[in-house]
């Protein structure tokens, strides 16, 4: 069972959490026309790839805040977490 | 009845508590701290089941957990269970048990008809036959192959016993017992480490309680009891017996199912039955030891031919005799530790190794006995049908490729050992690779993938001395890096 | 090829069954081939027989990472079933159901198909009405399927939980009787050993590494044992999809998501039927060997790991335990795990590409095992005439961007939306 730090609550098990996808897709920009291909790839095209994926949890059964994290896919390990609105370098 | 086979003021087992159980609708008597599978023996009785396919006779080939074929329908407190290995059922009074996938009985079993099929049955034989005429796969063939299918039977009644779930926190786990589980233990509790000392068999203490070594002054027993009793006095730590480790899991999640009431006629009330544990663990030191391994020879499947240290274990620690007139096979030391067992208890055993002038202070000790060894020695195939009555064994070559003149001995039983394969499963589930170590023909862990090690015959290290210094000081080590 | 049948099971007895052929060869990959299918699953085994046996297009090579069947085809659940309410699902499958009736003979190969029949559990009223539904339009396509209430479920399987005060109340349930089970490692090697007589090379331990394309068109594919030329690849990759869509630069509507399975003990038959809990995600079988397979919900979280934890396998197998209280009392045997290819709407897509000569199957999500020979089919025909069949034509890439979505029960990779 994975064990997730939260950046607010510390270290916590995946059982608290809630997984919320990849996060590294951009909702387009409000209020511009955008393609039907663009649409696409924010709704329904991901990446999904082996190794490093930076994506979204909710710890739904602690502190409710949404989290990024660091992990790979192949090994499940997590690398880092970040709070959502951290910059991920 | 008798317990023919029980021999006076040996075992772990309380002789003043006598309990009588039912096997097959019989009654017998073993005695508190046995398993069914040593009462049975105690009481002579090998033939326990038949095997899946060819309903071949089975008998007792282990002493626990790793026995693959005494497996038996259990019936505690008005509720039946399938599938329990007789090797690991604690004995408790009033129980029973039966044998499995066999009609009308074990002893005349229509099924065995399979056994003289069994040249047109090799395995797979189900995918190129049975296709014609097409609906008979519907109607006969499928429905008769699914009767044929499964060993113990399922009650569908609703379970109405309890389980419990719990979590726990610790800075070390160690999974198992023996030599190496305690010392580390040891080494660990003494630094303050908050500790889990998991132990899948009713009684600690693993190899020490069939072998017969001194750590100290003491016997190994009593060093392994003297460090169980103070562990159990520390607050930082927790003993669990009739506890196995059996998933390791992503981020040193392991799980342990604690067995809390199956060894009693029946659960306390507020009990449950069984209490799972989720035990994260900043460390995990696995001391699973190993396991012997059998070797290849005709009809080793005979009730009768079982492990010699399942042999010795029957012996040391139920005072129970797996046959009066026993053939050790052996192409290493262990099996004359099991020979000068039964050589102290009046037993006379002989023993054939297949190598060719074997050396060693083990071996001198056999001969000074005066137990009969034959060397350059192989069973070439055990005789009997429900249970062996005598070995056909021969000579071999030096280069292991030529037989002598086959000769047949009379025996009750063949204790057979291959040497001993590590316990590495754990290891190999933390996402370890193993290895292969050439030196015993065998696989052990490798780089270690979370944070996890392996100490003592799990790790291929078969001497004791090594084994309590390496793991003694991994406890303290591993304890250190946590305060 | 030797034919399987018990004449000459008993005749090669006595030679002590040494002189069987091989099931198939093992050939070196020649330099060039007119179709090349990537993956040796159950989808690009069948394709393959397919197109040697209904196209006569047989110059053409299986690539396989590792060995044919080790993948989810060896590792699913092996559940087949048609009980669909789209047509484009219900028709496809129902169409494989046919294939299924036959593989055994048509294969000379004991697949062990068991149309033992499925049954949905309902445990409302509300999902009665659904099931009702359901059942109609199944039957409107000419699927079999059986509105059953309590009672006539409980004839059924009176081991499940009818008593009273139970948590998941069984009202019904809906039920396709010619549902059912095949022996699923069976369906790999009947399908391999067909297409391999047939000229088929069957190459393993060989893994894709990348594509080689001119001008939008496929010309060759490069692999870990050289490269090779090639016009037409089929991609039947299943969990790796993205893997490899990556080196096409394409992006996909599919997640790669680890889904667990396990099976008990064996124990005598006790239970004769596929059932499936209403309340939850959770489905029970009884193999013919007496071992209770079950499975349920995926892991939840992006993942190539062929292992799985067990907070999800213990959610999985309470479910079962509410529906059925006697597991409790089984001990497991084994536990496993798959990478699965979950597309966005639940639904697959057979289809092809904006390049040339590229043919895309994936997406199967929990289902497509029971999918493989239709699967394989169509996906043949796609390849062989170049343009989609109109049993497959439902399945098609771009239906994610027109909007046309096949969002059957909602079962895509976003399960944490529902
Ligand atoms: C636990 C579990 C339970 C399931 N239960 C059911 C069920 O009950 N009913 C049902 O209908 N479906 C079920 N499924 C789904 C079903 O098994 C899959 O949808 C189906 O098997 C996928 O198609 P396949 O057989 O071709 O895939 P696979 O067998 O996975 O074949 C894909 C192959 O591609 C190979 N490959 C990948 N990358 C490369 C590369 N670069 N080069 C060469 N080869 C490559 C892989 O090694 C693999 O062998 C289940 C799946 C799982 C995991
Ligand atoms: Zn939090």
């Amino acid at each position: 069972m994975l064990y997730i730090k939260c950046p607010h609550c510390g270290m916590r098990p995946q059982t608290e959490f809630s997984y919320g996808g990849d996060a590294t897709v951009k909702r387009p920009e409000l209020n511009k026309e955008i393609s039907d291909h663009e649409w696409d790839d924010f709704v329904y095209n991901r990446k999904s790839l082996r190794g490093k994926h930076l994506e979204l949890w909710q710890h739904i059964s602690g502190c409710r805040q949404w989290i990024k994290v660091e992990r790979d896919t192949a090994t499940h390990e997590i690398f880092k977490t970040f709070k959502a609105d951290e910059e991920v370098a | 009845m008798s317990q023919k086979f029980r021999i006076e003021n040996v075992g772990l087992i309380n002789r003043d508590k006598k309990l009588s159980f039912k096997f097959n609708g019989k009654t017998y008597y073993g005695y508190e701290g046995d398993t069914l599978a040593s009462a049975l023996i105690a009481n002579g009785v090998h033939l326990v089941g038949r095997s899946f396919k060819y309903h071949r006779p089975r008998g007792f080939f282990g002493a626990g957990v790793d026995e693959p074929y005494a497996i038996v329908q259990l019936y505690r407190n008005g509720e039946t269970e399938p599938n329990i290995k007789a090797t690991e059922q604690e004995l408790f009074e009033g129980l029973e048990a039966k044998s499995v996938n066999c009609w009308p009985s074990v002893n005349f079993d229509i099924g065995a008809i399979n056994n003289f099929l069994k040249i047109f049955l090799p395995a797979g034989f189900y995918y190129k036959t049975f296709m014609w005429p097409k609906s008979f796969w519907y109607w006969i063939y499928e429905p008769f192959i699914r009767k044929a299918a499964g060993l113990g039977v399922a009650s569908i009644k609703h379970d109405k016993e309890r389980y419990e779930h719990k979590y726990e926190y610790c800075d070390l786990l160690i999974a198992g017992s023996g030599p190496s589980g305690l010392a580390s233990a040891y080494a660990a509790a003494n630094n303050g480490a908050k500790i889990i000392l998991a132990e899948d068999k009713p009684r600690f203490g693993g190899s020490l309680l069939t072998s017969d070594v001194n750590i100290g002054n003491q016997s190994g027993k009593d060093w392994a009891d003297g460090i169980i009793a103070e562990l159990k006095t520390m607050p930082n730590v927790v003993v669990k017996n009739r506890s196995q480790i059996f998933g390791y899991y992503d981020h040193n999640m392991l799980v342990m199912s604690e067995n809390v009431s199956d060894h009693l006629p029946k659960t306390k009330k507020y009990h449950p039955n069984k209490r799972l544990w989720y035990i994260r663990a900043k460390q995990v030191l696995i001391s699973s030891g190993s396991i012997e391994r059998p070797i290849v020879f005709g009809n080793n499947d005979t009730p009768g031919v079982m492990l010699s240290s399942a042999a010795k274990e029957y012996l040391k620690v139920y005072g129970v005799l797996v046959g009066r007139n026993p053939l050790v096979f052996t192409n290493n030391d262990s099996g004359y530790e099991t020979a000068i067992e039964f050589k102290k208890h009046g037993v006379d055993p002989i023993v054939l190794d297949s190598r060719k002038n074997p050396e060693s202070e083990i071996i001198s000790e056999a001969k000074n006995l005066g137990i009969s060894i034959k060397n350059s020695y192989v069973v070439v195939a055990a005789q009997g049908y429900k249970k062996v009555k005598s070995a056909d064994i021969a000579s071999i070559s030096d280069d292991k490729k030529q037989l002598g003149k086959m000769e047949n001995v009379k025996c009750d039983c063949i204790c057979v050992s291959g040497f001993w394969t590590p316990t590495i499963h754990l290891a190999s589930q933390s996402g370890n690779k193993t290895k292969f170590k050439e030196e015993i023909d065998a696989f052990v862990p490798g780089q270690s993938k979370q944070s996890e090690i392996t100490l003592g015959a799990a790790n291929g290290v078969f001497s004791l001395e090594e084994t309590l210094k390496t793991s003694f000081a991994a406890g303290s080590e591993l304890s250190k890096k946590n305060n | 090829m030797q034919k399987y049948s018990i004449f000459n099971l008993v005749k090669n007895a006595f030679s002590g069954h040494q002189n069987w052929d091989l099931a198939w060869k093992d050939p070196t990959p020649k330099k060039e081939y007119d179709v090349v299918i990537i993956g040796g699953g159950g989808h690009g085994l069948a394709t393959a027989y397919y197109l040697a046996k209904e196209h006569n297009i047989t110059n053409v090579a299986i690539i396989e990472k590792g060995w044919i069947g080790g993948g989810n085809v060896g590792r699913n659940t092996t559940i087949i079933r048609s009980n669909y309410m789209h047509d484009d699902n219900g028709l496809f499958s129902e169409f494989g159901m046919d294939l299924w009736r036959k593989m055994s003979q048509d294969l000379n190969y004991n697949v062990m198909f068991s149309p033992r029949g499925i049954i949905n559990l309902a445990h409302s009223d509300a999902q009665m009405n659904v099931y009702a539904r359901r059942g109609n339009s199944m039957r409107l396509n000419g699927i079999d399927a059986e509105l059953l209430n309590r009672e006539q479920v409980k004839e059924i399987i009176p081991m499940a939980d009818f008593s009273d005060n139970v948590r998941f109340p069984i009202f019904g349930g809906l039920m396709q009787p010619s549902a059912g089970t095949a022996r699923h490692d069976a369906v790999a090697w009947g399908y391999a050993r067909q297409a391999d007589s047939m000229g088929v090379d069957i190459i393993q331990n060989c893994e894709v590494t990348g594509f080689d394309i001119n001008n939008g068109k496929i010309n060759g594919v490069r692999t870990s044992r050289g490269d090779i030329k090639v016009k037409k690849i089929g991609l039947c990759v299943a969990g790796s999809t993205n893997i490899l869509a990556e080196k096409l630069n394409m992006t996909l509507p599919i997640e790669t998501h680890l889904l667990q399975a396990c099976v008990s003990e064996p124990v005598k038959p006790v239970l004769d039927r596929v059932v499936t809990f209403g309340a939850g995600h959770f489905y029970i079988s009884q193999s013919d060997k007496g071992e209770m397979v079950m499975g349920g919900d995926l892991d939840g979280y992006n993942s190539y790991a062929q292992r799985g934890n067990l907070p999800t396998l213990q959610h999985v197998l309470t479910e079962g335990i509410a529906m059925m209280p006697f597991l409790s009392k089984l001990k497991m045997l084994r536990t496993w795990g798959g990478i699965m290819d979950m597309s966005m709407d639940g639904s697959p897509i057979i289809d092809k590409t904006h390049i040339d000569g590229l043919y895309l199957n994936c997406g199967w999500c929990y289902g497509g095992f029971k999918a493989t020979p239709a699967s394989g089919w169509t996906f043949a025909h796609t390849i062989a005439q170049d343009r989609v069949h109109k049993l497959n034509a439902g399945y098609s890439l771009n239906r994610f961007n027109t909007g046309h979505l096949l969002d059957e029960k909602g079962l895509g990779t976003k399960t944490w939306i529902s």
